[in-house]
């Protein structure tokens, strides 16, 4: 499938979610180091061009574990740990995911799912959850490449890996191939589902181009989609 | 006659938030993120019928990290009388899901458990306990009645009598629970919601709240399904009043179990029909004694179970006696109609027992017996303004190869040993014909363009795409000059009505078709100066408006939009008198319209009789568009309703323990869903019959509901390969072996 372009006007609307995104969220710890995706436009044609910067996001309050005083910047929990709790060798909860190619330092609770800190701490909210219990496929994101039910897996359980959501693998401006196919295909009804089907599909597409109906039909098959849109995923994909 | 028709219809139109979807930016309820969110998990009762005598929840809040507690002394969606397990005594606000769910087992609540009944069949005996529901009765009864079934039946030369059910009780699972996020700001409350009313819930909230509706805000934008299940949405009062409670936004997104037991379901049926036929097919009677099983909340659902006697069996003599009948189980609502899908599972097995009788095959018995398109309703002698039910079964019996595959039941056997049988079945329903009062807006912007706001939530049928068409249609522009600004935002849009009974396309349609008729005319005003001939004069099509008879005569859309007094505003309302546009037979329709909505299915199954399972080998979907509007959005309404007629035939079933009401399969694990596994794509054809409703916008009739009619096909199917009959769904392995006399 080849990456195609997309109208720009239809492409470039923001959604009201992000626009409340941007003007509410707090990120439970900081992007110290991303790759953005910069988008130039000419004549209604799209490019992009990466670039490496450093990113600041909006932090929350860094709380030390042991006496629970609060701190503006990691750093300066370090250093405070460093000096008052000089008897333990790492800061209990703090964990560095990396997600989409950045890399998030952020604290969490040891029961704390990679979905629900994906959703409600680093605003990644594309990756839905359906039955919190493994069982309906909604919360699948990519983790090294494989795809994972995200409310399956321990945030903790996560620091190490590279980690990709719905959010991870287009701009919104130019359409992942999969996402293309499946917008060619009309393949979606209430869109509940969707990134959950998407990201499982890629992470069999991207070890396999061209697989048989039915390797990829094993590949969806452990995801549940209501609106019995499951005949168009499968169509646009083969 | 047929519309000619620029934009309706046409395949390469796209659903106007697919780009949302795709990318995961459509904001599903849960996905607002004000800072300091809390979440909430409910306490439930373990008994199927109880008043509870005291509740103290001390323990909870004095956990670390809980935030608001309430209960049925002060949510006014909660009630200390327990009418079945499951039932919502009281709900937690906390920092994360899982300290609220701790918090949930700290509440002490103190029951005085009371007697209960779960087995409808039980409810119904003398004596039986009484359910709670209704003050001195477990049942109600509904009537129906046409001609005279006694004179019917002797006039009949054979009289068939059947018991069919009961049907299966199940959960509607949809993909995105029950979920919401609710703050308030001084007293006005903003909630993001998924629903399917997002009018109809801000009326809920205001009256179940005690505040004006103006000062409730509601947004429903992305809905992950509704399928019935999101007309009522308690959740979200108690999501209002723990974030009253606790002065921070607060979330509701429900567990899986809590879904399974506080949410709605759709409710089991049964019934006693007797049908008296002449030698040559000719119905002459239908006596039909039906109950409904509606559980604890007791609404009074047998009513809607009349369809089988009403809308598809041309018959003048004809009875319905219904009884709904309450039991101590999660309580019932509406699953894609009020009751027709399962209602013609039971009428389509005494059917065709009817016709093996008779000596006809069940094609031609249905071909025989069915209303004819220009027939009048049989109860209200007004005519319909289109049927396509005969146009269904023909269209089936061609996909599927009915003539030369059909054969006496249980008389084909193939080379691996299994049974093979084929089926075919259609119906007639009510869907479309009624709604409320419902208004669309139209706004035009001075570049030419049109904004639409549809005050409808974004249900799966994508049908505020649908309004796109319908006013790009009207307008005479292009389908991409057609937006949709907002939708489901009730501080913004006109009420668009709830998402039910398949009206949102026909009846907040024609609003809309009303809408862009207002600022087209408008526009026109404008238009008649800049071309120098008068408005009445003037046509639009594919983004120009011109003199009639002369389109070099033009302007273009932006040209006179930017030319007219203030940015134009259309309003549009339904059923307004000019909008019943077209006439049958030169008979004023009237509104509501006797709109007939429809559904037909064929299928092919292969049984193995060693191991009961059951494998569709192909189906045939149809469903009567009237005309399809969306098309892509229709098609997949077909071929979603196909997906989910496998499930309901072959899969979905919620079992209670009747012993003590408790559900034992409230997740999906145990009650399963198909997967893409469990279906063979490559043997199902979804066909749109277009049978051209003349009250219908363009065309158009209701469709939601009527594309999941047909599962009670595989039952019919199951027995032209067996010879035997499977009365109740779903069919499992189980249920096959034991009416094969295996288990």
């Amino acid at each position: 499938m080849d990456k195609k372009k997309i109208p720009k006007k239809e492409a470039g609307e923001i959604s009201r979610r992000e626009f409340l995104r941007d003007a509410g969220l707090v990120v439970g710890g900081a992007a110290i180091c991303s790759t953005v995706l910069l988008a130039a436009c000419e004549e209604g044609e799209v490019t992009t061009e990466t670039v490496t910067t450093t990113v600041t996001e909006t932090v929350s309050k860094f709380v030390c574990p042991i006496d629970g005083m609060e701190f503006d910047t990691l750093a300066e929990l370090q250093a405070h740990f460093a000096a008052a709790h000089p008897e333990e060798k790492v800061i209990p909860g703090l964990i560095t995911l990396t997600v989409n190619e950045r890399n998030y330092v952020l604290q969490v609770k040891p029961n704390w799912t990679l979905a629900f800190v994906l959703r409600e701490k680093l605003g990644l909210v594309g990756t839905k959850i359906g039955c919190d219990r493994g069982s309906c496929g909604t919360c699948t994101v990519l983790v090294d490449g494989r795809a994972i039910y995200s409310c399956m897996m321990l945030a903790a359980e996560a620091e190490g890996t590279e980690i990709t959501t719905v959010e991870g693998i287009s701009d919104g401006i130019t359409l992942h191939p999969i996402q293309q196919a499946f917008y060619d295909n009309d393949a979606i009804q209430c869109g509940f589902c969707t990134p959950g089907y998407i990201m499982a599909a890629k992470a069999l597409l991207d070890k396999k181009a061209s697989p048989t109906s039915d390797e990829l039909r094993e590949a969806l098959s452990g995801h549940i989609c209501i609106c019995g849109t499951t005949k168009r995923m499968v169509e646009a994909l083969l | 006659m047929p519309f000619d028709t620029k934009v309706i219809g046409n395949p390469a139109n796209h659903d106007k938030q697919i780009l949302d979807i795709l990318t995961g930016r459509l904001d599903f309820s849960a996905d607002i993120l004000p800072g300091k969110k809390l979440f909430t998990r409910f306490a439930t009762s373990p008994y199927a019928h109880a008043k509870i005598t005291s509740i103290d929840v001390n323990g909870a809040l004095a956990l670390d990290g809980v935030e608001a507690v309430t209960t049925y002394e002060d949510c006014p969606v909660m009630s200390d009388t327990i009418l079945y397990v499951g039932q919502e005594v009281a709900a937690v606000a906390a920092v994360d899901e899982a300290i609220a769910a701790q918090a949930v087992l700290l509440i002490d609540v103190t029951y005085d458990e009371l007697p209960f009944v779960c087995d409808p069949d039980e409810a119904m005996e003398p004596g039986a306990p009484l359910v709670g529901t209704w003050p001195d009765s477990n049942t109600m009864p509904w009537e129906l009645l046409r001609g005279d079934v006694e004179v019917g039946l002797a006039e009949a030369d054979i009289v068939v009598e059947e018991s069919v059910g009961w049907t299966s009780y199940f959960q509607h699972q949809n993909i995105e629970p029950g979920s919401s996020v609710c703050y308030w700001t001084g007293d006005h409350l903003y909630v993001w919601t998924t629903s399917q009313s997002p009018f109809g819930q801000r009326a809920q909230l205001s009256g179940a709240l005690g505040i004006p509706q103006n000062r409730v805000h509601l947004i429903s934008h992305g809905t992950g399904t509704g399928n019935g299940d999101k007309h009522f949405c308690e959740w979200a009062t108690t999501g209002a009043v723990l974030a009253q409670k606790a002065g921070k936004p607060v979330q509701v997104h429900m567990s899986r179990a809590e879904q399974n037991l506080m949410r709605t379901h759709q409710f089991p049926q049964k019934a006693t029909i007797k049908i008296g036929v002449k030698s040559d097919g000719t119905i002459t009677a239908i006596d039909t004694v039906w109950y409904a099983d509606v559980c604890a909340n007791g609404m009074h659902m047998v009513g809607g179970c009349n369809d089988s006697i009403r809308y598809t069996w041309r018959c003048p003599n004809a009875r319905f006696t219904g009884f709904s009948v309450v039991t101590n189980k999660p309580r019932v609502g509406y699953w894609r109609c009020v009751a027709h899908p399962p209602c013609n599972v039971i009428m389509d097995e005494v059917l065709d027992i009817v016709a093996e009788r008779v000596g006809m095959t069940p094609l031609e018995f249905r071909l025989k017996n069915v209303i004819d398109p220009e027939e009048p309703d049989q109860d209200s002698g007004k005519p319909t303004a289109s049927n396509g039910i005969k146009e269904m079964l023909e269209v089936c019996a061609s996909a599927i190869g009915y003539a030369g595959k059909y054969h006496a039941p249980g008389a084909e056997t193939m080379a691996d040993g299994r049974k093979r049988g084929i089926a075919i079945r259609a119906s007639a329903d009510g869907h479309g014909s009624m709604s409320s009062p419902v208004g669309a807006i139209v706004n035009l912007t001075r570049d030419g363009k049109a904004l639409i706001l549809s005050g409808i939530s974004r249900a799966a049928a994508g049908t505020n795409t649908a309004h796109a068409h319908i006013v790009a249609e009207t307008l005479g522009m292009n389908y991409e000059d057609v937006n949709v600004g907002d939708w489901g935002n009730t501080d913004v849009c006109s009420d668009g009505g709830s998402q039910g009974g398949s009206t949102r396309t026909i009846t907040t349609g024609a609003a809309f078709q009303m809408a862009a008729e207002d600022a087209r005319e408008q526009a026109f005003t404008t238009a008649a100066d800049m071309l120098g001939v008068p408005a009445t004069n003037l046509e639009a099509s594919e983004g120009k408006i011109f003199e009639a008879g002369n389109p070099s005569n033009f302007k273009t859309w932006a040209e006179v939009s930017a030319k007219t007094y203030g940015q134009v505003v259309g309003r549009g309302y339904t059923w307004p008198k000019e909008l019943r546009h077209r006439s049958v037979a030169g008979f004023d329709i009237g509104s509501p319209c006797e709109v007939r909505g429809g559904g037909g299915g064929a299928c092919e199954v292969a049984v193995d009789t060693e191991t009961g399972e059951v494998e569709i080998l192909s189906y045939v979907n149809t469903t009567d568009f009237g005309k399809a509007i969306f098309y892509q959005g229709g098609m997949m309404q077909t071929e979603g309703g196909l997906e989910m007629q496998i499930a309901q035939a072959l899969y979905l079933e919620m079992l209670v323990d009747n012993s003590y009401g408790a559900t034992l399969n409230p997740n999906f694990l145990d009650q399963k869903w198909p997967t893409t596994l469990d279906m063979d794509h490559g043997t199902y054809q979804a066909i749109l019959v277009e049978s051209d409703d003349a009250c219908g916008p363009y065309g158009c009739k209701g469709v939601g509901e009527p594309t999941i009619t047909s599962y009670g096909v595989v039952n019919l199917a199951v027995y032209n390969a067996t010879g035997v009959w499977i009365k109740e769904t779903p069919i499992t392995p189980k249920r096959m072996l034991e009416a094969l006399g295996k288990a």
